[in-house]
């Protein structure tokens, strides 16, 4: 089975940082990552990888601890590409 | 040496702190400035030093916590916020200068609100009548650098919120001894130092923040990088260039052991060793005792010696190995509202302080006289 991570970015540090740590304290494994360089648009930008299929569970528990992400993306399966949803 | 400048910097550290400082030497570079391991650990420090000072301050998040330099720096980054040039603002009589000095480089206009030293009422009614004229701002320093003495911060947060009225508190003295609520004040800032009450290095301080503040400083922050202008988001907007880690660090392991102890338990002991020592001077002949009745309200405390100079009082007891503070301690303001145009001796006790330091500069006061 190949599991298929959503990645949260954001803009700052510290509110990635506070993303991945509700994520953890909500159950799911979370990581902060540099944003990959194709989705930083803007310059640098961080990511949080989280370990889910329940991406929806996750936003809740991002809007809850007022850490909401500015986009949320997929890897495409079988390619280095991301796939944006949101 | 009896260490009694706590008010200016707590010398002695918890053990954590001086670890920390020199782990951080060793294992950490710079947060957000790489996905690598020594800039993975600098960042969850620096996070988790914000979480702690959110927890202590009861701050929303720990992305409310900005670091500084020291509290002057944060009180410079809160005051060019909010006041505008030419404003109208009221504060405490015992401003030090880091307020001072910024209201007057932009020409604020400054309503001291005030009264008898250690009057809490007085006080009280002075800023209820001068927050109803609707200033651009209010600054309060929560507990006195001279004197000890307390602004009751949280009735005139109430009146401020009442108003509509941003506040910004100095808790150079106050964090880490009192209980701040930053939720609860209402305030728009907090600013304070981290090498005080909160037993980090120098060279560290906070300010905590409801909204972004404008930046004093303007550059790096590993985010947003295209952006020609500062990001307005927190902490990065009052966080321009590379961060003083080993300065976190230290801080945050401060934080930790603040937190252990609990404020409430430092302010007991700090006020049982400020009361025993203003015992003590009162009993001496020649000596003035700025503090209340009974029970001093803080761990600061200021006296004055008949026919000799606070500064020349403060070189003799350094000479018994004994250190204190002598002069305005910066804040002119709080010298003019007390009528000590002269300054004071001033000592001041932190967690490490004992009943011991307490006789020993009692003693040699008594000699002095």
């Amino acid at each position: 089975m190949i599991l298929i991570y959503p990645l949260f970015t954001y803009a700052a540090l510290t509110k990635a940082q506070k993303a991945a740590l509700a994520l953890k304290r909500g159950g799911i494994m979370a990581s902060v990552i540099r944003a990959p360089g194709v989705l930083g648009a803007e310059g640098c930008a961080y990511a949080v990888r989280a370990l889910t299929d329940d991406t929806e569970g996750a936003m809740r528990l991002l809007r809850a601890a007022g850490a909401s992400p500015r986009r949320l993306y997929y890897p495409d399966e079988g390619s280095d590409r991301w796939r944006r949803t949101s | 040496m009896i260490y009694l400048d706590n008010a200016a910097t707590t010398f002695l550290k918890p053990r954590a702190v001086y670890e920390a400082v020199s782990r951080a030497m060793r294992t950490l570079t710079s947060p957000g400035r790489g996905g690598y391991g020594t800039a993975e650990r600098a960042a969850e420090t620096a996070f988790l030093c914000r979480e702690r000072a959110a927890r202590l301050f009861h701050a929303d998040g720990p992305e409310h916590v900005v670091f500084t330099f020291n509290a002057t720096h944060a009180l410079n980054m809160a005051i060019g916020s909010i006041v505008p040039e030419g404003g109208r603002v009221v504060v405490s009589g015992f401003e030090h200068n880091s307020v001072m000095r910024p209201l007057y480089a932009l020409g604020a206009k400054a309503t001291v609100a005030s009264g008898a030293l250690f009057d809490t009422e007085e006080t009280l009614e002075a800023f209820r009548r001068a927050i109803a004229g609707g200033p651009d701002a209010v600054i309060v320093n929560h507990v006195s650098n001279v004197f000890g003495c307390i602004q009751p911060v949280e009735e005139i947060a109430e009146a401020c919120r009442f108003y509509g009225v941003p506040l910004i508190v100095d808790a150079s003295q106050s964090a880490g001894a009192f209980d701040l609520d930053f939720r609860a004040l209402g305030a728009a800032y907090i600013a304070m130092p981290g090498h005080k009450g909160l037993y980090g290095p120098q060279g560290t301080g906070l300010l905590l923040c409801r909204e972004p503040p404008k930046p004093l400083l303007r550059g790096g922050t590993g985010s947003l990088s295209r952006l020609p202008s500062m990001p307005d988001t927190l902490p990065d907007a009052g966080e321009a260039g590379t961060h003083n880690m080993p300065g976190i660090a230290g801080l945050s392991a401060g934080l930790s052991f603040v937190l252990e102890k609990g404020p409430d338990a430092i302010l007991r002991h700090e006020r049982a060793l400020a009361s025993a020592l203003a015992g003590r001077l009162k009993r001496i002949r020649g000596v003035t005792v700025f503090a209340p009745e009974k029970g001093h309200p803080s761990g600061v405390l200021s006296f004055s010696l008949e026919g000799i100079p606070s500064e020349d009082a403060a070189a003799r007891l350094a000479a018994r190995g004994i250190a204190v503070r002598a002069g305005l301690h910066c804040s002119p303001l709080a010298h003019e509202t007390a009528g000590t145009p002269g300054g004071t001796v001033r000592a001041s006790f932190s967690a490490f302080s004992s009943m011991r330091d307490v006789y020993a500069l009692a003693d040699a006061v008594s000699a002095m006289v």
